[in-house]
């Protein structure tokens, strides 16, 4: 079971894209946009702090770390109360600005009364996780609910030569979007936020340098003991619904799916509340140091690109499970590399779907 | 008497297909399909079944992907079409191009197929709907659509920013298929290279002595996925005869927003649709059948006139079917941008031309006004935007989004009754719309105003008062104050926030300022 939660603060800037590069010729850049960084981002920052000595484990080998290290994320929270963190929001719970609503489940069909919320949208895609349980109203009532708390802002950078401190001649400044982390706020004042991970190793405190293009962090990890609400949660056996709170890889090395095609699941296809697929690929062991961009940057290796069922969908299915997350087999993952499961992949809570 | 069954189809991707575009060309690839698929689908329909939307089926063009059918199409046999045609389409341009580059590339360098066949199997999602009415044929299809039907194409190797996040096409695609982790070695990357040379080589475009980056068919630099490769394929004249889709007009030519000496161009892209589309058909609903084929007709009529009726020299109506449409306002070249109070000034008409159709419908839509050098993608995103604030601010609204090279924008939603408020400005010396007004004045003044705070500046200042900006706005436009008074509820919709008013005077200055001036 994760033992630790991760906080990750922005001193400064956060990168913002993963990959899709400006240049002076493309100066902006809305499609390449991606935050917050997907938990294997942390994973590889774990694997090097491995080498420089920054778990709090002492004494691990390369083997151990991979065998042991379970990751999940990305959520948020509010720095004063980081056990309290923000996940998405289940899909069949509709948190408008003004107004809420849910889906139900009526003669084997979604339903949901749009005589009296016609026009409905969900504005809201965070809760925190206290609320879990909660109905949309009761979510909103205790202004659980929120929005993004990052903003993109758009920041001129030096391209410098490799043997001055002078500007290139020629493509000397680039933009980039960077992610600017937002108070947020509520009636009763604001509070800073912070990225939130959770993790079976724990870090040690400090600043460190955090994503594709190595912003510097304050990392902290907290504890979770046994008897924490959130470990409770994550322990509750998911029956016959639940939603994802981490990103949906399934399928075979070739294709990706919604749902997994495994006799131990399911023997027939759930019922789903989803949307289009984001498309989903990780770099383990990224050469941190010296920043460079273009076809001269050392990268890593790169996973298989595949395709993942956003977080917020929820399966509805005909045979109970009666397994947390925790207990999921391997087997029903795709499998290669480092282990999908281990990235906090499917990562899903249990839900209450009413139905008649 | 059995009772009267009817199925609803669509499929999707539509919009994300439309969108990934890199070319005014791609949009014209990717509508053209999309269309040419919607026509598939219908032809394929059972002895024993009508059609009642789309009308005109003769007229590929614009057909809108939203098919209603009285009678039973089983849902396999539109899955099988779809998917048939689809593939038709990708053997067809696959072997195009083999033979196309036969004497460099032969036969045997070829390992791609089977990937082209993934992407024919797994391209679309299908989605059906049946009931005893239209609405429960429609609702049906509504409800299975909550649970998707994607399958995906994972990729290895390369993918670029030209080829989306998915891998670039190229013979050798599918030979080394083992390990995903590396970046492919220098022989292969070569023959990637040389693939995309002799390809763009190929292809060099007829006649036209168009050498410009943007302006050739397919550039040496470009890297493209399979359906981005098809969606530029399909759009080369001979293919296009051959497949069977609609060519593009003669003498097409894609617009030069930039040239390689920096040069460039603004302009304008134009994204809308019909209001409450859904309920409007549900009330039409109960006049039978005959009154949906009918709408469906006059909607189809309408998106040809409005394509014809759009000067070649000024712009394009890239599609128009149904009730949603897309195009693009420019000038003949970057020495001849199009201005942008003329681009204004079509856009003020554009709302007296969708009522043309007849029916009580409104209609919303986003403008993007854009700098030369934002991507096509972007600005894409950019009308999508828009568009969707026009919505979310009561609909029968235009948003219009100037957007600069830095990605940052300025906007202003307003009804398209008030967009004539732009005609009413008058500058110190008394100028009007038709004498050139300076809107320096104007622009400055507010600036002024701003800096010492007469003008509130944060959404969270604790008293906001807009009595300075509307005595302010009726300085410049006299007798509007009055009005913004009067009307301010209709005027902001659904935006209540008690800055509201303010921003929707910053938004028309601005806007006034950046399109208004000649």
């Amino acid at each position: 079971m994760f033992t630790h939660l991760i906080t990750i603060s922005p001193l400064g800037f956060l990168y913002g894209s993963a990959g899709a590069f400006l240049t002076p010729e493309n100066l902006v850049g809305l499609a390449g946009t991606k935050f917050p960084p997907d938990a294997s981002t942390l994973a590889g920052l774990i694997f090097s702090a491995l080498k420089t000595g920054h778990l709090e484990a002492e004494n691990l080998t390369q083997d151990q770390l991979r065998e042991q290290l379970f990751v999940a994320g990305p959520f948020w929270a509010n720095v004063s109360d980081p056990h309290n963190f923000y996940i998405p929001v289940p899909r069949h719970k509709i948190l408008g600005d003004k107004d809420t609503d849910q889906w139900e489940i009526r003669n084997y069909h979604w339903w949901r009364d749009e005589t009296t919320h016609p026009d409905i949208e969900a504005d809201y895609h965070w809760q925190r996780i206290d609320t879990w349980d909660y109905s949309p109203d009761e979510i909103k009532a205790n202004q659980a609910a929120a929005k993004d708390v990052w903003t993109h802002v758009p920041m001129l950078h030096p391209s410098l030569k490799s043997d001055e401190r002078h500007v290139r001649d020629e493509n000397g400044l680039f933009l980039e979007n960077a992610v600017q982390m937002q108070p947020n706020q509520w009636d009763g004042g604001y509070d800073e936020t912070c990225l939130v991970y959770l993790s079976t190793i724990a870090l040690k405190p400090g600043w460190y340098r955090f994503g594709g293009e190595s912003h510097l962090v304050e990392i902290s990890s907290h504890e979770l003991d046994e008897t924490s609400p959130i470990v409770e949660l994550l322990q509750r056996p998911i029956e016959d619904s639940f939603a994802l709170i981490g990103p949906g890889i399934w399928g075979s090395n070739h294709l990706s799916l919604r749902y997994p095609r495994h006799s131990d699941f399911s023997e027939r296809r759930p019922m789903m509340l989803t949307d289009r697929p984001n498309p989903y690929r990780y770099r383990l062991g990224s050469q941190s140091g010296e920043y460079q961009t273009g076809p001269m940057r050392k990268a890593g290796r790169l996973s298989r690109g595949r395709y993942a069922v956003p977080t917020g969908t929820v399966y509805v299915f005909k045979d109970p499970l009666g397994k947390s997350w925790w207990d999921w087999p391997e087997d029903w993952f795709p499998k290669e590399g480092f282990p999908l499961k281990h990235l906090g992949c499917n990562l899903s809570l249990p839900v209450e779907i009413s139905r008649s | 008497m059995t009772e009267t069954i009817y199925t609803a189809i669509s499929f999707a991707p539509v919009q994300g297909f439309i969108e990934k575009s890199r070319k005014l060309r791609d949009l014209y690839g990717a509508s053209g399909l999309l269309s040419y698929l919607a026509k598939q689908l219908v032809e394929a329909k059972p002895e024993n079944c009508s059609v009642i939307s789309p009308a005109s089926v003769n007229l590929q063009q614009g057909m809108p992907n939203r098919i209603l059918i009285r009678g039973d199409y089983p849902r396999n046999l539109a899955q099988q079409t779809l998917l048939q045609s689809w593939q038709k389409i990708l053997d067809d341009s696959r072997n195009w191009v083999e033979r196309r580059l036969q004497s460099t590339f032969p036969p045997d360098s070829y390992h791609w197929q089977e990937v082209w066949d993934k992407w024919g199997r797994y391209h679309w999602e299908v989605f059906w709907g049946h009931g005893n009415s239209i609405q429960a044929a429609m609702d049906d299809l509504e409800t299975r659509k909550l649970r998707r039907d994607w399958v995906a194409v994972n990729w290895v190797g390369e993918s670029s920013s030209l080829s989306g996040v998915d891998a670039i096409a190229w013979p050798g695609l599918g030979a080394f298929n083992s390990d995903p982790g590396w970046p492919i070695a220098t022989a292969e990357k070569q023959q990637l290279d040389s693939f995309y040379q002799v390809l763009d080589k190929s292809l060099s475009h007829p006649g036209t002595g168009e050498d410009d980056t943007t302006g050739r068919f397919l550039a040496s630099n470009e890297r493209l996925s399979v359906p981005e490769l098809v969606k530029r394929l399909v759009t080369w004249p001979q293919l296009a005869k051959k497949l069977g889709i609609t060519e593009l007009e003669s003498g097409f030519t894609d617009i030069h927003r930039n040239t390689r000496d920096g040069k460039g161009q603004w302009t304008g892209w134009f994204m809308g649709d019909g209001d409450k589309v859904g309920d409007h058909l549900k009330e039409i609903a109960k006049s039978g059948d005959q009154a949906i084929a009918d709408f469906s007709q006059a909607m189809r009529q309408w998106g040809k006139t409005f394509s014809q009726s759009m000067p070649k020299q000024k712009g394009r109506v890239i599609y128009a079917g149904g009730d949603d449409f897309l195009g693009v306002l420019y000038g003949q070249s970057p020495d001849h941008p199009l201005a942008p109070k003329a681009a204004l000034e079509w856009l003020m008409g554009l709302n007296a031309q969708w009522q043309q159709h007849g029916y009580d419908l409104t209609v919303s839509v986003g403008f993007v006004w854009v700098s030369p050098h934002v991507p096509q993608r972007d600005v894409l995103q950019h009308c999508r935007q828009a568009q969707k604030r026009s919505k979310r601010l009561g609909r029968d609204r235009v948003t219009i989004r100037i957007v600069f090279n830095s990605g940052q924008s300025v906007q202003w939603t307003c009804r398209w009754q008030d967009l004539g408020v732009l005609t009413g400005y008058c500058d110190r010396n008394g100028k009007r719309w038709d004498e050139t007004p300076n809107w320096v004045h104007l622009l400055t003044d507010w600036q002024h105003l701003k800096a010492r705070h007469a003008i509130p500046v944060k959404a969270s200042e604790e008293h906001i008062d807009q009595q300075i900006a509307i005595e302010f706005f009726e300085i410049y436009f006299p007798g509007y104050k009055q009005y913004l008074l009067n009307h301010s509820q209709d005027i902001l919709g659904n935006d209540d926030n008690p800055r509201a008013m303010i921003d929707w005077i910053e938004g028309a200055i601005q806007v006034g300022w950046y399109l208004g001036s000649a």
